[in-house]
């Protein structure tokens, strides 16, 4: 009950910041997103070192006023306690803390005051916070919100009503929850902002089923708790729900993560994921760029390998200015399928998912896992790049397999999708599911949208596990026969086809065959009959003149 | 016109008693709620085709409570049913055997006295100039529909009662040989895939000693790729094994000499799941023949609809063109297109199972080439063929007989509703 009441106050602390933006005039202001997330992320830090530092240092857990006891220390124990914090805790300051700024709120330029002390925490904790752009700039992790208000005589009354808000109540005791309550705040916390704008970068959001089927045929129960210090990558992570999903089926200190996203959103965004989810250590990997020109993540010269790979890429995207610079030497062995053209119309509709899958199967290291969503097209395309990239999944033997989703799966987009499961440790056979049939049609605004439930997903990643077949849901076929296909990957190719009939025996044959020339009979006589009933009314027309 | 015959209206014979007409009920008369899966057959625009009633698995039902609670809308043999909106110009007679169905929310029924023919009187409504009459005065925006008030005034001409009765007389001749027609094909056909599956299906084709393969212990052979047993001999193969894939075109529409021509042009619309086909909505020429990808397809071929209204399949009855929304099967030499109609439909089968996942709503080449089916040894189908091609040569026939009596009645129709035909 402790936990429903925390999300509820939680959630009610977003509403009213987003209030407040809103009441300062920045409602639907591309800066808004900026606010909130940055107000909130300093809300974060505040209370989990409050909720860190109590927790080492008992005196401060029993002061009537942590924030007073820790102005109170010397500069030694200060220094002692900093260093005694965990590497997920971002070093704060006495004058840094919320209280701190509340105190003084009635001050002259307090916006100034409150930018300041944002921008002198982010400088502090720089090295460890900061997300890197593929050109090798640093985003730091707050920028002077307050000048985001265009009138300079509110900015005061801004950044006051802010700390009025986050100095009401203390998340420390949610500290002590598990991944689910995090992915929902976070969830909530970025619903109005993370939707497909219409340009030429869409953010879609993952749904749920989609993270955890994933997360769950890549890490099966069996292995949770035994993979340790593996790589995990999404080169196109957006807000980071796959990466979030995988790390949490690892174990979020067993692994490291790796992203790249073109998208400047996207990277604080994810960078706020992390922090929320104790990845904190992954933050230096998180960079804001071009994965398919500037893949960034390299050992040595050579582009990085990795263990598991997770993604949810753009399907279509205009990427002609650059597509000739993919076309290269220097490329090839990355886009062995090749490159799509730019097409003469519609040079929107350029299929860049392509691009991503081969960067996929490219980036991954021997005996490495990924799973890709990709437009239900391309399992059953019959030429071009999409079947080249079925075949060299096919032919070398890194398939694990395919599950079809249901139409509307996605709430923003029509197109069916599948996730693909590469696993290059798999030598034998490949499942493939059909789960097209399954969930449940909601409305939500005003897009159709598919619900699968717990049973579902659970049924889906049971059966993908077990490599089992289920009459029409799913298939367990060996590599030759995909080949013998044309390298369809749709499960409904590979269904037994029964045909509707009945077994009969040679006595219920011919008395079924009886049963034919009787009533041919009767119609053959009958018809006779009419033919000449024609005959005779014919012949008793008379045209009148 | 005939100086014997009267002028009058639905509405004066409503106020002479000689007619009665009923709308069907609303809405908050019967309610969805009472429709169930027993009972009698509710008729509404949906069920009404020209002349006759058609039900089907969505025709709602009502129970004998219903019928007792609302008995004005209970149908009698004889009484002829319209549909309220939509497809206003048709209507049907409801037959001795319909008697006691159930007049649906979206049906108006008429009922006529004993010295009217009803007959006569549905013939006369699906003349076209009734059907034009009714078009031009129903309301509505978006549909037609018609209502008691536009009934009222809808014209009749009325000869005397036998004569009524002779001319219903010639027309419903057509329409039973018609009728008997679709029944003697129906039936055919349904023999014909009856053989087909104890000989292809169920491998029980006869022997060499005559008797069924497979009940008489006929070699069967596990075959890996279809994953069934299957007469030694035979083999696993795509379709192409027994006949030739072909694709279509179709003429520019800028160049009007391409069309209505006398060269029938198929396209999915047409396959309205008769066998035979012979003729079709559109017309080319033979210039328009040359100068499209289309080529001439001969009799028998195999049509199969690709695009648009999906898998249907339908035989040539006389050289057509095709568009390119088709795919056409043309059988191999020593292959009865017999044989290869039936085939196609379990290929088409397969495909509609395996599209299970994406709609099945398209057919593209691959899928015709990459199913595998289980292909006998060619005397088999020879015998298959001695047996059947008579059954469908009677089937072509009698599909185009009734193309001829249909334009035959439909000539005659005006012409005797009007008196300048009669009949002695």
């Amino acid at each position: 009950m402790v936990t429903q009441e925390f999300e509820k106050r939680t959630r009610k602390l977003i509403d009213s910041l987003k209030g407040i933006c809103a009441a300062y005039g920045l409602g639907n202001d591309g800066n808004e997103f900026k606010i909130i997330t940055q107000v909130f992320l300093y809300k974060f830090l505040n209370d989990k070192f409050a909720f860190e530092a109590k927790r080492i240092d008992p005196k401060l857990a029993a002061a009537e006023n942590w924030a007073q006891a820790i102005g109170a220390l010397s500069s030694d124990e200060l220094e002692m306690l900093q260093l005694q914090l965990g590497p997920d805790t971002a070093r704060l300051k006495p004058e840094h803390f919320i209280s701190h700024l509340f105190s003084r709120q009635n001050a002259p330029d307090f916006a100034k005051l409150f930018d300041d002390t944002l921008r002198d925490i982010a400088i502090t904790n720089n090295d460890i916070f900061a997300v890197k752009t593929d050109g090798g700039a640093k985003v730091t992790l707050f920028d002077r919100v307050s000048e985001y208000i265009t009138d300079e005589s509110k900015r005061d009354d801004f950044c006051r009503a802010i700390i009025n808000k986050v100095a009401e109540f203390s998340f420390e005791r949610i500290f002590t929850q598990k991944y689910d309550f995090y992915a929902a705040i976070f969830e909530y916390l970025i619903k109005d902002y993370n939707k497909d704008s219409g340009g030429k970068y869409a953010e879609y959001y993952t749904p749920h089923a989609v993270a955890k089927i994933m997360a769950a045929i890549l890490v099966p129960e069996e292995v949770r708790g035994k993979v340790a210090n593996v790589s995990c990558y999404d080169p196109s992570a957006g807000s980071g729900t796959l990466l979030m999903n995988l790390a949490h089926a690892i174990g979020e200190q067993r692994c490291s993560i790796f992203s790249q996203d073109i998208s400047q959103k996207s990277s604080s965004l994810l960078r706020l994921n992390l922090i929320l989810n104790n990845l904190v250590h992954s933050i230096p990997n998180i960079i804001q760029g071009n994965t398919i020109l500037h893949p960034y993540h390299r050992d040595g010269k050579a582009l990085k390998k990795f263990d598991y790979i997770v993604s949810n890429p753009p399907f279509k995207m205009d990427f002609s200015d650059f597509r000739n610079q993919l076309d290269s030497r220097e490329h090839q062995a990355r886009f062995f399928a090749g490159v799509p053209k730019v097409p003469k119309k519609a040079v929107d509709k350029m299929a860049i998912y392509q691009l991503f899958l081969q960067h996929i199967i490219y980036s991954l290291k021997p005996g490495g896992k990924a799973a890709v969503v990709v437009p239900t097209g391309f399992i059953t395309a019959q030429s071009g790049i999409d079947k080249k990239i079925r075949s060299k999944l096919v032919d070398e033997k890194m398939l694990a397999g395919v599950v079809s989703m249901p139409s509307n799966i996605f709430a923003t987009t029509g197109t069916n999708v599948s996730i693909l499961f590469i696993d290059r440790a798999n030598t034998e056979d490949v499942v493939l599911i059909d789960a097209s049939n399954l969930g449940t049609k909601v409305k939500e605004d005003k897009n159709q949208k598919t619900v699968l439930s717990v049973e579902e997903e659970d049924r889906i990643i049971a059966t993908f596990n077990s490599k089992e077949a289920v009459e029409d849901f799913s298939v367990v076929v060996g590599y030759d026969e995909i080949a013998a296909k044309n390298y369809s990957l749709s499960a409904g190719q590979y269904f037994e086809v029964k045909i509707e009939y009945v077994d009969l025996t040679p006595e219920e044959f011919a008395a079924k065959m009886q049963v034919f020339t009787d009533n041919l009979e009767r119609l053959f006589e009958e018809s006779t009959g009419l033919e000449k009933e024609i005959r005779k009314q014919l012949a008793g027309l008379r045209y009148e003149y | 016109m005939n100086t014997n015959w009267i002028k009058t209206s639905l509405g004066e014979l409503q106020r002479n008693g000689r007619a009665s007409v009923q709308t069907g009920p609303f809405g908050t008369m019967l309610k969805a709620a009472e429709y169930s899966n027993f009972g009698v057959p509710v008729i509404s625009v949906g069920e009404i085709q020209s002349g006759y009633l058609l039900i089907s698995d969505r025709t709602p039902k009502v129970s004998d409570s219903t019928k007792k609670r609302l008995p004005q809308f209970v149908l009698k043999a004889g009484d002829i049913v319209f549909g309220r909106k939509g497809a206003i110009n048709r209507n049907a007679i409801v037959g001795e055997d319909q008697a006691g169905w159930f007049l649906g929310s979206d049906g108006i029924r008429l009922r006529l006295s004993d010295d009217i023919d009803s007959v006569f009187v549905s013939y006369q409504f699906r003349s076209s100039a009734v059907g034009k009459w009714l078009l031009q005065n129903s309301s509505g925006s978006i549909m037609p529909s018609l209502n008691q008030k536009i009934l009222d005034r809808l014209p009749i001409w009325l000869p005397n009662t036998g004569e009524q009765q002779k001319i219903a007389a010639v027309l419903s001749a057509f329409d039973a040989k018609i009728d008997c027609n679709n029944r003697i094909n129906a039936e055919l056909e349904a023999m014909a895939k009856t053989l087909y599956d104890y000989w292809f299906v169920q491998f029980d084709f006869p022997d060499q000693n005559g008797r069924p393969y497979k009940s008489s212990g006929g070699k069967m052979v596990y075959n890996p790729t279809l994953k069934r047993e299957i007469p030694a001999g035979w083999e696993d193969s795509s379709i192409l094994a027994v006949a030739d894939l072909l694709g279509g075109g179709t003429p520019t529409k800028k160049k009007p000499e391409y069309w209505n021509g006398a060269i029938p042009f198929f396209t999915p619309t047409d396959a309205d799941g008769s066998i035979y086909k012979f003729a079709t909505a559109d017309y080319i020429t033979e210039e328009g023949l040359r100068k499209s990808s289309t080529k001439l397809f001969g009799k028998n071929t195999v049509f199969i609809t690709a695009r648009g209204s999906v898998g249907k399949l339908v035989l040539a009855g006389v050289d057509m063109a095709m568009n390119q929304s088709c795919y056409a099967l043309q059988a191999k030499s020593g292959i009865s297109h017999t044989y290869l109609f039936f085939l196609t439909r379990e290929l088409i089968h397969h495909l509609e199972v395996k599209s299970s996942g994406s709609v099945f709503n398209s057919i593209v080449s691959n899928d015709i080439e990459f199913t595998k089916l289980a292909i006998p040894d060619t005397a088999v189908v020879e015998r298959f063929a001695a047996v059947v091609e008579s059954a469908f040569q009677r089937i072509a026939n009698n599909t185009l007989e009734n193309q001829h009596l249909t334009q035959l009645r439909d000539w005659l129709l005006p012409m005797l509703m009007n008196g300048q035909v009669t009949v002695e």
